[in-house]
């Protein structure tokens, strides 16, 4: 029987199998003494290993990496190249008297899509909307812009719906991406 | 006697209280002389618009954000873009963040509520599409899986770095393998891992 308090390491490699039989028969006798501190040491080890194993980290795609990396620099970038494509407004519906809503539609590289904005607390507006994505696109990312400033950034469910809830009023530009396509709208939502 | 999920509610409390090192200057980490780099640096340059600085947070927590997700039960394709959606939340959110500090298990979060809204959206007769996984809650034991990552993020640098390669891979590498990723013969990786442990386990406030 030891006497030796086996340190945190040595209770590591016991529980990990890696000892020599000697050492592990020592640590073993040690912990079987029940040493409050050591027991509490081996609970521990224990106890992050199943915290561990419980979720195995998953390999991703190799490119979800540049995907992930390649969002920054595409709500941030100023808008310039020629993989822009602007939207065409279809449809601007204001009901000043009532509700203060606006409504309206676009049409672009990426598909027609829809705006909706009610107002909200003083200044902002709740902002709802669908992009009608051409088959095969997962999702767009949307970027709200003030005066050039990035305000809200929101990405599209998979059916194309999208919800950015109390943005200023100040909101003058939409930015859809998706992959290499890129489309700005002008928004004015006062109502 | 302190258990792990008692450490882990602990770390939590102590990070508030600001008696764990922040992110006022980098950290010493492992003993090698390291200097960590803590997420609320990261966050700081995010701020900044540092496009590398949101680079090493893409590298550090890509893969638990996709895991997250293909536990959920996305197929691939599906999880990553959670990922994707997620990583935009956290771009989005950037000056509204609760707690620098505890960006894992903020981003976990989201990519668990991405998960759950892309699946309902997909039926909600979605197979599971997680092979050999059993049909129990996919994300049982929630809070000591979000606070056991956010205390690794607060362990931080090749520390995190060496308990994630030795814990939390499918396939455990040995220690010869890991030896040169980490600089170390492969007999230094034992010692390493313990020490390792042990600073996490300080962190955590689980000290005897």
């Amino acid at each position: 029987m030891t006497t030796v308090r086996p340190s945190f390491t040595e209770l590591v490699d016991w529980l990990d199998g890696r000892l020599d039989v000697d050492e592990a028969e020592a640590v073993a006798s040690y912990v079987a003494e029940g040493d409050p501190q050591t027991l509490e040491s081996v609970e521990w080890i224990l106890g992050f290993v199943d915290g561990a194993v419980s979720m195995p980290l998953e390999q991703p795609p190799p490119e979800l990496g540049g995907r992930l990396r390649g969002i920054f620099d595409r709500l941030h970038r100023p808008r310039a190249g020629r993989d822009w494509c602007d939207a065409t407004l279809l449809h601007d519906a204001r009901d000043r008297a009532r509700s203060g809503g606006v409504h309206l539609a676009f049409e672009s590289d990426l598909g027609r899509f829809v705006v909706d904005a009610m107002p909200a607390r003083a200044g902002e507006v709740d902002v709802e909307g669908l992009v009608l994505q051409p088959p095969g696109v997962a999702g767009v990312d949307l970027a709200f812009l003030a005066k050039g400033a990035l305000r809200r950034a929101v990405r599209t469910a998979p059916d194309g719906r999208f919800e950015a809830l109390g943005l200023p009023v100040e909101v003058d530009e939409l930015w859809l991406t998706s992959g290499a396509t890129r489309v700005r709208a002008v928004l004015d939502l006062r109502s | 006697m302190t258990s792990l999920s008692e450490g882990l509610t602990r770390v939590a409390t102590l990070e508030h209280v600001g008696r764990i090192e922040t992110a006022a200057a980098p950290r010493r980490g492992d003993g090698r002389g390291e200097a960590v780099v803590t997420d609320a640096d990261l966050l700081r340059r995010c701020r900044r618009r540092d496009p590398e600085a949101w680079a090493e947070l893409v590298s550090r927590y890509e893969r638990l954000v996709y895991t997250v997700a293909r536990r959920g039960g996305l197929g691939a394709e599906d999880a990553a873009d959670v990922a994707h959606a997620t990583f935009v939340a956290l771009a989005d959110a950037l000056d509204r963040l609760p707690d620098d500090e505890r960006l894992a298990s903020w981003l976990m979060t989201v990519a668990r509520r991405r998960t759950w809204s892309s699946r309902n959206q997909k039926g909600p007769n979605t197979p599971l599409d997680v092979a050999g996984e059993p049909a129990t809650d996919p994300f049982d034991d929630w809070e000591t899986t979000t606070a056991l990552h956010d205390a690794l993020a607060v362990l931080g640098g090749t520390s995190r770095e060496l308990l994630l390669a030795l814990y939390f891979e499918r396939k455990v590498p040995s220690h010869a393998a890991l030896a040169p990723r980490f600089g170390r013969p492969a007999g230094a990786i034992g010692p390493l891992r313990g020490s390792c442990l042990e600073e996490l386990r300080m962190i955590m406030g689980a000290e005897a």
